[in-house]
């Protein structure tokens, strides 16, 4: 296994903010010794039936920066959502910042390139992005250094960030009593993911965990913080030891009941964009959707 | 013949006077008609829907199937393929029947006017050619048989431009004007209604005698009736309509119905319905791979 540039001494500020529409969970994180920021996984809210799009959740995030002063260094992507769009170029083009994503974002736009029958234009290169990490890469946020995992399992593309004492797991964990992400969308596999939170679950006990995605399964409230030692032991999916063979038998049988996310069809379509949203001949924008094609 | 598929049977009222089977999808609350005359045994469906998932766009024909199940197990004779205007909330069905029974295709011809609208929204200035599509583009006044059974069309704008109503005998398809009298009227609020215009058009249907039969478009139940009911009387919707019993003069009627839109949330398939059925119920022409793709127009709403 890569040998992590770990550092638990470093504890970042961590503020959550929760998108009612896709139960995702978005994140400023301050560098504690400068006001440097990193955004992790924002939302660009859409009202599917009427195409409209609107900035509500991200104008949050960016008066926040703005009203602490922040500066923001990274705008990063744990991986392509299939359930909400990225406001990534809307928050870059108010306040800076260069958008990451894992380097495998190419398999998924291969893959999703096909399934939109996108044309020469569309790039399977990642170059909508600023940059695209790789296993183990480093990048700072002030003088924070911070390191992309790889994590494959729910997509191609997965990877947890960590920085200092806190890791985003984007979909891979959810809350202990919420268990795993789903493993069944285009290039995802159950024992992958298994391998993956593995990974996570190896980070020391006390690392703190943010979450992507919460749903406050059984009437709890909506949280999204816990840590690897409360996941290694509660994990209703992983925890307590759970073989890799029951994990894949079980997640499998459980995704095969899952509907598709509401909003698969333009998340897919935007998110591999790094966010932007497709337009047509004359620069309208527009979602091309497959009929029959999922 | 699959069985969660809601039905009922309205009798003939004797000569001129049609069977109406009424059945119901219950995923977009769309009220769905085989008119038949009893005499000839000749058929024909009305406001059909094709039915499509607005998660993953796939498309399918059940309610189709149980009509045409319904019309093959009682030997009737499809006539005709009729829908009332280019619905918003649902798929037609009606190039699928047509297919399957080459039974000719019909609606109102200011759906051309419709499809200048949508070419708009869509940025497609080539789409729509409404005629090719259709087999017959009736207009206001029209007349034509089915079976020995009388219909008229009578244009009834307002849900859209070109809605029209079929009157078969002594029963009037009203689609999107009317609802059930405990639910009141259709929105005007897509492009191309208005309010005023719904109500002339209300007016108009209202104007036939009390005991004629009304079928409505849409019902979603109330919250005093779980039931999907589709079916009431002229007499009844003038006593009993909630949006218009306590005799509303134009005026008012038409302040409550534009502030009632104004609440009202887009339905989850109309970017997706429009441009179909503005095709007659066809899917947009294959891209190279042989998938069809829709077009949804970001921020046009």
């Amino acid at each position: 296994m890569t040998d992590y540039p770990v550092n638990m001494g470093v504890t970042p500020q961590v503020q959550g903010f929760f998108d009612e529409a896709t139960n995702t969970i978005s994140y400023i994180v301050k560098d504690p010794a400068s006001d440097a920021c990193a955004v992790i996984d924002s939302v660009m809210d859409i009202d599917y039936a009427a195409g409209r799009i609107t900035y509500d959740h991200a104008d949050a995030l960016i008066r926040q920066i703005e009203d602490q002063g922040l500066r923001l260094e990274w705008i990063i992507e744990t991986h392509v959502h299939a359930d909400h769009l990225s406001a990534a170029p809307y928050i870059q083009e108010k306040l800076g910042g260069r958008i990451g994503i894992g380097s495998k974002i190419m398999v998924v736009q291969d893959t999703f390139g096909k399934v939109f029958n996108e044309g020469t234009e569309f790039q399977r290169d990642g170059s909508q992005f600023d940059a695209l990490f790789e296993d183990g890469d480093t990048y700072m946020v002030g003088g924070m250094t911070c390191f992309a995992m790889y994590t494959p399992g729910h997509t191609p593309a997965c990877m947890v960030h960590v920085m200092g004492d806190a890791a985003f797991v984007g979909d891979t964990l959810f809350m202990p009593d919420g268990g795993s992400a789903r493993a069944d969308f285009p290039g995802g596999d159950a024992g992958q993911l298994y391998d993956s939170i593995q990974k996570v679950l190896a980070l020391p006990d006390a690392m703190r965990l943010f979450m992507c995605h919460d749903y406050g399964p059984n009437g709890r409230d909506i949280a999204w913080e816990t840590s690897v030692g409360d996941e290694k032991a509660h994990n209703i999916h992983v925890g307590g030891g759970k073989t890799r063979d029951e994990f894949v038998k079980f997640r499998t049988e459980r995704d095969a009941t899952l509907a598709m996310p509401r909003l698969i069809i333009p998340s897919l379509q935007v998110n591999m964009r790094a966010g932007k949203v497709p337009t047509d001949k004359d620069g309208n924008p527009v979602l091309k959707v497959p009929v029959n094609g999922l | 013949m699959s069985d969660d598929i809601l039905s009922k049977i309205s009798a003939s009222n004797g000569a001129g006077s049609p069977k109406v089977i009424g059945f119901y999808d219950e995923e977009t609350g769309s009220c769905q008609y085989i008119c038949i005359c009893p005499e000839t045994r000749h058929a024909a469906l009305i406001d059909v829907v094709q039915t499509l998932d607005p998660k993953s766009f796939s498309t399918g024909f059940a309610p189709a199937k149980w009509a045409l199940d319904y019309i093959a197990e009682r030997g009737l004779e499809l006539e005709w393929i009729l829908d009332t205007h280019p619905h918003a909330d649902h798929l037609m069905a009606g190039a699928w029947l047509k297919e399957q029974t080459g039974a000719p295709t019909g609606i109102g011809e200011k759906v051309r006017d419709i499809a200048a609208l949508w070419r708009d929204y869509y940025n497609m200035p080539d789409a729509f050619p409404v005629d090719p599509h259709f087999d017959r583009l009736f207009a206001e006044g029209e007349t034509f048989k089915i079976g020995n059974l009388d219909v008229k069309v009578m244009l009834s704008p307002g849900h859209t431009l070109g809605s029209v109503t079929y009157v078969v005998g002594d029963a009037i398809f009203a689609h999107d004007t009317l609802m059930m009298p405990d639910a009141g009227t259709s929105r005007c609020d897509f492009p191309g209604g208005t309010a005023a215009e719904l109500y002339d058009s209300i007016m108009r249907i209202l104007d036939h005698p009390d005991a004629f039969r009304v079928f409505i478009g849409h019902d979603y139940g109330t919250d005093s009736r779980d039931e999907p009911a589709w079916e009431s009387t002229v007499g009844q919707q003038k006593r009993e309509n909630i949006h218009l019993k306590d005799g509303a003069s134009k005026a008012e009627y038409v302040v409550r119905r534009e502030k009632r839109d104004a609440t009202l949330a887009l339905p989850d398939r109309m970017l997706a319905a429009l441009q179909v059925n503005l095709r007659g119920g066809r899917l947009p022409e294959p891209e190279e791979d042989g998938k069809s793709y829709l077009k949804i127009p970001v921020n046009k709403f």
